[in-house]
Formats: structure tokens, sequence, C-alpha cells
């Protein structure tokens, strides 16, 4: 035991720190297996970008080549694509900001209700389309009061259900969309854009002491005017916008867009 | 001691170095390195110019695992044991681990003292480079690195006893290889004084 002992501690001794010299060519291999060895380092992060370009276009092309009517509806309110907004975008009326009309159009009928809707104005009379739009314009204020910034297509969609609670309790206000949308009640992928027809034509002007629809608008534009030249936020003139005019535009806004439908 | 300071503070900026792929750095600590780390794969593997292919996939390794050194222990005993197990490695790979051999026990114990004045490190890694790899293997990691037979039985995948048994053949090739190195000293200086 002590000889192995003793052994052990003579070699170590011995060769402890002994160094042997590499040939000179043995950093030259060194060097080649790191120059090799970064370059396959640097290939990963190559090849990742590469599968993640391919994804990226592949989805996008995925996306612009899928039709505009494979776009899922959304329930209650469909959004229409950029072009179809463009062309629905009611022209702006005196007294309401661009802002605002805009806002409106965004809010589109969906496209069972654009068939709907068109199917029905070429078989029925013009009468009809006509109530259509009468209908539109005698809708009720206290939905559309407030149109301010982001909170309008919050507030169509409320209409909207509002308009579902309450379409079937007066049917008389419009055949041809209600008709509409108690045929597609059953179906959630229907979208009814109807604004509650709580009031017929009298009864709004009756709320506004006999003043006819233009007489408000006037009132409106007068009010807007009368705050711009005295300097005031032209914000409170949008808000103080009579429902009438709203409801007008929204009658407009539905006959731009079954118009626009049936061109298309 | 501050020669020491010194060392290790520029030890510590060429690892640092090193580590952010600097080539010259690298370049350095093999220039620095390369000799002590080819002596012990030289220990391992008879072969020279395979030695200095083992060296440099260590250093290639050491180059590739030097974020994991914490800087805790010696850096050079960190580099020792990577090519070490490089060395084991292209070892497993190329040669046969368990060359029995018969070798007859030493008559008596070198005189170690005598030895020590007559022979030179290179000649006591021929004495080890003549063993079987089996019997050299064992007893490098064993005497020379100092793990234990529980330890080289995991690292060669033997059992205890096969390693123990490794070792007390080296050691008495060793020791017989010493004894007629220590008669030849002998012959040589009566030979001189005569």
């Amino acid at each position: 035991m002590k000889d192995n002992r003793e052994l052990d501690a003579f070699i170590k001794n011995k060769i402890e720190g002994e160094e042997v010299m590499p040939a000179s060519d043995a950093w030259n291999q060194l060097n080649e297996q790191l120059d090799k060895k970064g370059k396959t380092k640097k290939a990963p992060w190559l090849r990742i970008a590469a599968v993640l370009a391919l994804l990226i276009t592949g989805t996008v092309s995925v996306l612009l080549i899928l039709p505009e009517n494979d776009m899922s509806p959304v329930a209650g309110v469909r959004l229409m694509p950029v072009q179809k907004l463009e062309k629905a975008t009611l022209p702006a009326v005196p007294g309401i900001s661009m802002s605002t009309s805009e806002t409106l159009a965004q809010v589109a009928l969906p496209p069972v209700l654009h068939q709907k809707a068109h199917h029905k104005s070429e078989n029925k009379s013009l009468a009809e389309n006509n109530t259509v739009h009468q209908v539109a314009e005698n809708s009720p204020e206290e939905e559309m009061s407030d149109v301010s910034g982001t909170a309008a297509e919050a507030q169509a969609l409320q209409v909207a259900s509002n308009t579902t609670e309450t379409a079937s309790e007066q049917p008389a206000a419009n055949e041809v969309l209600l008709a509409s949308a108690e045929e597609h009640k059953a179906s959630r992928e229907t979208i009814r854009i109807i604004y509650k027809p709580t009031k017929n034509k009298s009864e709004v002007e009756a709320e506004h002491d006999g003043k006819s629809l233009e007489k408000a608008r006037e009132d409106v534009r007068d009010f807007i005017d009368d705050a711009k030249s005295k300097g005031e936020n032209t914000l409170q003139g949008l808000r103080a916008l009579s429902s009438d005019v709203l409801a007008l535009n929204v009658g407009r806004l539905k006959d731009k867009v079954i118009g626009n439908n049936k061109n298309n | 001691m501050t020669l020491r300071i010194e060392k290790s503070v520029k030890e510590k900026g060429l690892i640092a170095a090193c580590k952010k792929q600097d080539r010259k750095a690298q370049r350095a600590l093999y220039e620095q390195y390369s000799p002590k780390m080819l002596a012990i794969c030289v220990r391992y593997i008879r072969e020279r110019s395979e030695a200095e292919s083992v060296m440099v996939s260590g250093f290639m390794r050491i180059f590739d695992k030097l974020n994991m050194y914490e800087g805790k222990g010696s850096f050079e005993g960190w580099m020792c044991k990577i090519m070490v197990n490089e060395s084991l490695g292209y070892l497993r790979k190329h040669k046969s681990m368990y060359l029995e051999v018969d070798i007859e026990q030493a008559e008596r114990t070198p005189n170690y003292e005598k030895l020590d004045e007559s022979l030179h490190a290179g000649d006591i890694m021929k004495l080890i480079n003549a063993l079987p790899v089996g019997y050299r293997t064992v007893f490098n990691l064993y005497a020379i690195e100092g793990y234990s037979h529980k330890e080289i039985g995991e690292m060669l995948d033997i059992s205890e006893n096969t390693s123990k048994s490794q070792l007390s053949r080296a050691r008495a090739m060793l020791q017989k290889q010493l004894l007629e190195l220590e008669e030849m000293c002998n012959q040589a200086k009566e030979g001189y004084e005569g």
C-alpha cells in the first residue's frame, strides 16, 4: 500500500506541469473549426428568419385572396370592408362634421339584409322603398343623441339590439325591414340595423313643437355656426345635433347602402 | 503575491474576451495553455497526431462551454477536466479498454530518490505511454487526476473492481519498468566510475 502511494506520488510529481509543444499547424486547425462553428451558429437564425418571412407572406396572401364575402359576421353588426365604406359614406350634411357621418356610415347592413332589401325593392313598389326611407326619418333621437368619438359603433350595436326587442311589438313601422328581421331573428347571423320605430312622423314633429325636420336642421346649423363664430367648442354643437337630422342621415345611409349593393 | 493577482486579472480579461468570441484572445488562450493540454492528451493517447486532434477538439469544447465557467475554482483545472473527458471520449470510440495482461509482481520497490535524480519527465511519460490503454487510462485517472474507483467506473462504464485490477496491474508494470531503469542507471554509474 505504501509502495503504491510512493509510486503514484513519484510519477505525479515527475510529470505534473509537463508541457508538450503542439505542432505549428494545430492552431490553424482550431482556427478553421472556429470559423466553421461561427458560420453554423449564424445559419439557424437565417433559417428561422426565412421561415418566418414565408409564414407572414403566406398568411398575408391568403387574407388578401379570401373573398370579401367570406368575412365571418360578427354578432350584431358587420363592419364593411374599406372599399365599401368609402362608397357608403354619406355626403357631409351641413351642420354635421365628417366624422359623424363617417361613423354612421360604418354601420353597414349585413349581406342577408342587403339581399332581402334588394330583393324586396326589386319586386315591390317604389312606395315600399319610400317607407324604408320614411321610417328612418322618423327614428327617435334617444339612441343617437350622443355620437361623439368611438362610442358610435357601440351605440349602433345597442340600437340594433333594442330594435330586435321592440321590432316585433310595432311591426307597422317598416314592413320590409321588419319582415326581414323576423325572418332572421332565429338565426344570430342576421344583423339588423333598424332604428326603433317607436314614433311616427307626426309624433316626432309634435315633440319638436310642430317644427318641420328642415326647420330642426336649420336650428341646429344655426346653433353650430353661432358656436363657431363665438369661438366655442364645436363639439357642443355636435352634441346638440337634433335627432331628426341624425335620423334623416340614417335613412339616407340605408338608401345609399342599398343603392351601392344594387350597383355591385 | 502581486504576480499571482496580476495573472488572475489577466486571465479574467482573457476569458471575458474569449466569451465574446474574440479570435485574438482565443489564440492567446490557446498559446498559453496548449502545451499543458497536449501533455494531458498525450498521457491518454499514445499517437501524437491523434492526441493533437483531441486537444484541438478539446479547445473547441472549451470555447463553446466558456460561458458555463463561473469563475469558481482554477480555470486551468476546469480546462484539464475538459481535456481528460475529450481524451476518454476518443478512447471509448477507438480503443478497447480491457486488455488483460498477466504481469509478475515486482520483487522489490524501486529507489525513487535515485530515480528522481536520473529520470526526466519525458522518461516517465514514455513509461506511461508503454502501458496498455486500459491500465494507462485508469492509472492516469486515479494517480494523476485523483478520481476514485467509483468515479472511474462511471466514467469508463466499468465496475469498481475492474478499475482496481487495472490500476494494480498498471502499478506492477510501472514498478517493474522503473526497477529495470534503476538497474540500467546503476550499471551506467558503475561503468562511469569504473
